[in-house]
């Protein structure tokens, strides 16, 4: 459609079909509302199927929740947290046009995610090592009643699809917050016009929001633990 | 969502409560207790205090609280939602035990009935 | 608007069709309206292989030992028959043709709010179609379009990931188009189209777009459970893994059951269209038509145990949906008798939307009804996979939802291609559709309840009589399909130039030329009147339908 109206627009920013900048910007945000609400159920179909098993197999869930580190988790919810603020206050630059802390922030957002990957990376590894991966042959017995065992492994399913799911959900993000830094560093959002800041933001934080949901979820299952086991 | 972005100062109080929140989550679960209600209890002010955080990133990191009513609105509407999902699903996983004990007593029954037959 | 002139076709002004005839003008268009015939196209594609699969069923179940087809491969028949209509053709059938085409149109928008994920959301139909073609190239799928597991997750031994990983991709576009829809209509009406302005076409779209948006992730994550399952032997849900297979009908039917209403609400907003047009007359109960949709969107969510009544979900459970589905009769029941109280007294033609859309309101009580049947109970476990079941809601999907999609194909076909289909053919069609259909259909209600199972490739000889009676009506179906197929194509180049208003129908959709121009509107629109104000038509023109080239001036009139 580029012969059409685009280029007649005043406002490269604008939409050809769009009237003016606010309908614009409430319309983008809207679809990242309504965009987060499938996630919402999408991440809470799986926390469903988490519910239902650690509801049948409660004493089997503790005992499997009691292999994961608190304190990494810990840390990791702290450095999630953090890396939340930093996007907001990179949002807050973005209302008040400042290009120089939109970029700032954006890259100490996504330094802080790196932070938590890398933690996350650790964590696996050490869960392979001691045979915490529920796949053939990865997996080691954990326990020598087999049902109490097979139940243990379920709690690993669910602790794997869904911190991986999640590690997803913030690579994407990071991709797009590195995007957002470059587009930023070019000066290419104003104060009228920062809407791609906006609703990124959104996203990071919607991302932070599941981790604040999975870290009790499968950390903090465990009663009575000891901090480094 | 409103042109004039919260002040610095409230992102940071906002992360300073989110901290609290989180060592005071933590905290709970190092309460030694084999009590099973104890235990139950313990679970459910983890998940309260999950939500109480993912509440105030929504109203204060999301910009929600000085949102329009229509924000609230899809802000919530998958919550209630998910709400359904829950509910209605875990009925079903609730009660399937209560079912085994009603249909013990008629198995009986009916074997005794067989045996008369 | 009213002083468009009629152009002889040589010299049309520029449509959103003719502006530009390069490839690359349609497969990368943002235009709505060239995505819409993007996905008409596909969509046909889909429903002809679809029908194929079920034409080979009909004609193997002629007699009762079945010799066309061998067992597996009937099963693959059905599995292929399932997935492609409900994923391939139904879901994304009128909202994604006729809602994409039209809800602009009739808000007074230029265009969906997000145009190029409007295009993703074709591409990502389309790839996920190509999925679905390679896992029935390389052999099929044999696990029926639910796919349950166990048997999905371990047992299956055809392509379940290529099947799943297409239906996957289709759900994101079908969330794509309802995503836009909602904010289109959020943010996008043009000046005084306020909520209770919009036709009711707009308010059944955007109850089917929450459905759409809220239910279909729930899907997605669910099939790729499956996946895992499949590949990686989890255990979610498998029983010697400790999982449970039942937990994947919940999350299933928490999408499919609502799907339903993803099918037939858009059909609904097609009926509420051409109801008042053909009867003159003002829609009855306008807001209560409009906010029983959003019930039906709401109360569809609150159903799905039903379809798990014999699947070992608790008697408790059970008992509330069995109570709650009963409650999406009431929003349904409202929609009918406010179609029926609008052609009270109205002044009805006969034309061949309209005679889908009587079709319509027939076919979907009777299924409606039938649904009551199997909320009972006591009557589910005794019919349950029965051809009851099957009969029941192909009266919904295919006597309610296809009949609706090919009566707002006609109502809207002068709208999309500015010419019109032929009257007398379509007429035809409509009767060879409704006969067929009911002669394909009501027979299985019989067989269901006489205990024939669904899924089986033969069945006892008593029942061959009512099974050679479905075949004969699908027989009488294909042809009714195949019909408009032929003469909606023959008008493309011999139809009559459609003007601009062909039925003197309100709506600011009829107030642009026939096709629209690239940007919808040459003027934008402002709205000042309400819709369905055929009781102004009818005072100030009187005139018979289908009056050619007429011109008038009501709902949304434009600014000068």
């Amino acid at each position: 459609m580029t012969e059409l109206a685009t280029d007649l627009h005043p406002n490269k920013a604008l939409a050809h079909h769009f009237t003016d900048m606010p309908q614009q910007r409430e319309a983008v945000t809207l679809g990242m509302w309504l965009f987060l609400a499938t996630e919402v159920m999408l991440f809470g179909a799986i926390f469903l199927a988490y519910t239902v098993y650690r509801h049948q197999y409660f004493d089997s869930f503790r005992a499997a929740g009691g292999h994961l580190f608190v304190s990494f988790g810990t840390i990791n919810t702290c450095v999630l947290l953090t890396s939340s603020l930093m996007m907001a206050l990179a949002v807050h630059a973005a209302h008040q046009g400042d290009s120089k802390k939109i970029v700032r922030y954006v890259l100490l957002t996504i330094l802080f995610g790196a932070i938590f990957l890398g933690i996350k990376m650790t964590e696996y590894v050490i869960d392979t090592r001691e045979g915490l991966v529920p796949l053939n042959g990865w997996w080691k017995a954990q326990s020598p009643d087999l049902r109490v065992d097979r139940e243990m492994r379920l709690f690993f399913v669910f602790y794997f699809t869904m911190t991986l799911l999640h590690a997803i959900h913030m690579t994407i993000g990071m991709a797009i917050l590195a995007v957002i830094a470059w587009f930023a560093h070019r000066k290419r959002f104003s104060a009228e016009d920062y809407n791609p800041v906006d609703v990124t933001g959104l996203y990071w934080h919607f991302v932070d929001i599941v981790w604040v949901f999975l870290f009790p979820a499968l950390y903090l299952v465990h009663p009575e633990m000891h901090l480094f086991k | 969502m409103s042109s004039q972005a919260n002040p610095v100062k409230v992102y940071i109080r906002v992360f300073i409560a989110l901290l609290v929140l989180l060592f005071l989550t933590v905290a709970l679960a190092f309460v030694p207790t084999r009590h099973e209600t104890a235990r139950n209890l313990l679970t459910t002010i983890g998940f309260t205090i999950a939500g109480t955080k993912a509440v105030l990133i929504i109203l204060w990191f999301m910009h929600v609280k000085a949102g329009t009513r229509l924000t609230w609105i899809f802000a919530a509407s998958a919550f209630v939602w998910l709400l359904i999902l829950f509910a209605l699903t875990m009925n079903d996983y609730m009660t399937r035990k209560e079912i085994a004990n009603v249909y013990r007593v008629p198995t009986v029954r009916a074997g005794s009935m067989n045996d008369a037959r | 608007m009213s002083s468009i002139p009629y152009y002889p076709a040589a010299e049309r002004p520029q449509t959103y069709l003719n502006w530009s005839y390069r490839v690359k003008s349609w497969l990368f268009t943002r235009d709505h309206k060239r995505i819409a015939i993007l996905y008409m196209l596909s969509i046909t594609l889909f429903f002809f292989i679809g029908g194929a699969a079920a034409v080979v069923m009909r004609l193997h179940l002629l007699t009762p030992d079945g010799t066309l087809v061998q067992a597996d491969t009937y099963n693959r028949l059905f599995t292929l028959h399932g997935v492609v209509m409900v994923f391939f053709f139904l879901i994304p059938s009128i909202p994604a043709v006729l809602g994409n085409f039209l809800i602009p149109l009739m808000i007074g928008a230029k265009d969906l709010a997000f145009p190029r994920l409007n295009l993703a959301s074709w591409y990502f139909y389309m790839v996920g179609g190509l999925c679905a073609v390679i896992a029935l190239v390389a052999g099929g799928v044999d696990t029926g379009w639910t796919f349950y597991t166990p048997y999905s997750s371990i047992y299956s031994n055809t392509n379940v990931v290529w099947a799943i990983a297409g239906i996957f991709l289709a759900g994101f576009s079908s969330i794509f188009t309802g995503l836009n829809f909602i904010v289109t209509m959020h943010k996008m009406r043009a000046p005084g189209m306020t909520w209770f302005k919009m036709p009711l076409f707009c308010w059944s779209h955007y109850a089917t777009s929450i459905i759409q948006v809220l239910a279909t992730p729930v899907v997605a994550i669910t099939l790729v459970l499956v996946i895992i399952e499949r590949v990686f032997h989890a255990g979610i849900f498998d029983p010697s893994l400790g999982g449970d297979p039942v937990l994947f009908q919940h999350m299933f039917w928490f999408y499919s059951h609502p799907a339903v209403y993803i099918m037939v609400l858009p059909g609904m907003a097609v009926v509420s269209e051409i109801i008042p047009c053909f009867a003159r007359k003002p829609i009855f109960g306008y807001s209560f038509i409009a906010f029983s949709s959003v019930a039906i969107a709401v109360f569809g969510f609150l159903v799905w145990g039903h379809h798990m009544f014999v699947s070992g979900e608790s008697m408790y459970s059970a008992l509330i949906f069995s109570a709650l589905s009963f409650s999406v009769a009431i929003p349904s029941a409202v929609k009918v008798f406010n179609w029926t109280a609008t052609l009270y007294k109205g002044s009805i033609s006969s034309a061949t939307p309209m005679l889908y859309a009587l079709g319509f309101i027939g076919l979907f009580t009777m299924g409606g009804l039938t649904g009551l049947f199997l909320a009972t109970l006591g009557i589910d476990v005794h019919v349950h996979d029965t051809y009851f079941i099957i009969a029941h809601f192909h009266y919904i999907m295919v006597g309610g939802a296809v009949m609706a999609y090919l009566g707002g194909l006609h109502f809207w076909w002068p709208k999309i291609t500015g010419r019109m289909y032929p009257e007398f053919m379509g007429k035809i069609s409509a009767f060879i559709i409704f006969l067929g259909f009911n002669l394909t259909f009501f027979p299985q209600f019989l067989l269901g309840y006489l205990g024939m199972p669904r899924r089986y490739h033969s069945y006892p000889p008593e029942m061959q009589v009512l099974n050679v009676l479905s075949s004969a009506g699908a027989s009488i179906l294909a042809v009714g399909y195949l019909l408009p197929l032929g003469y909606f194509i023959w008008s493309l180049r011999y139809g009559k130039i459609a003007p601009t208003n062909p039925y003197l129908a309100t709506g600011l959709e009829w107030q642009t030329t026939s096709p629209p121009p690239p940007e919808n509107f040459d003027v934008p629109p402002i709205v000042t009147e309400g819709p369905y104000r055929y009781d102004l038509m009818v005072s100030q023109l009187g005139t018979p339908l289908i009056a050619e080239g007429a011109r008038i001036q009501t709902t949304g009139s434009a600014v000068k």
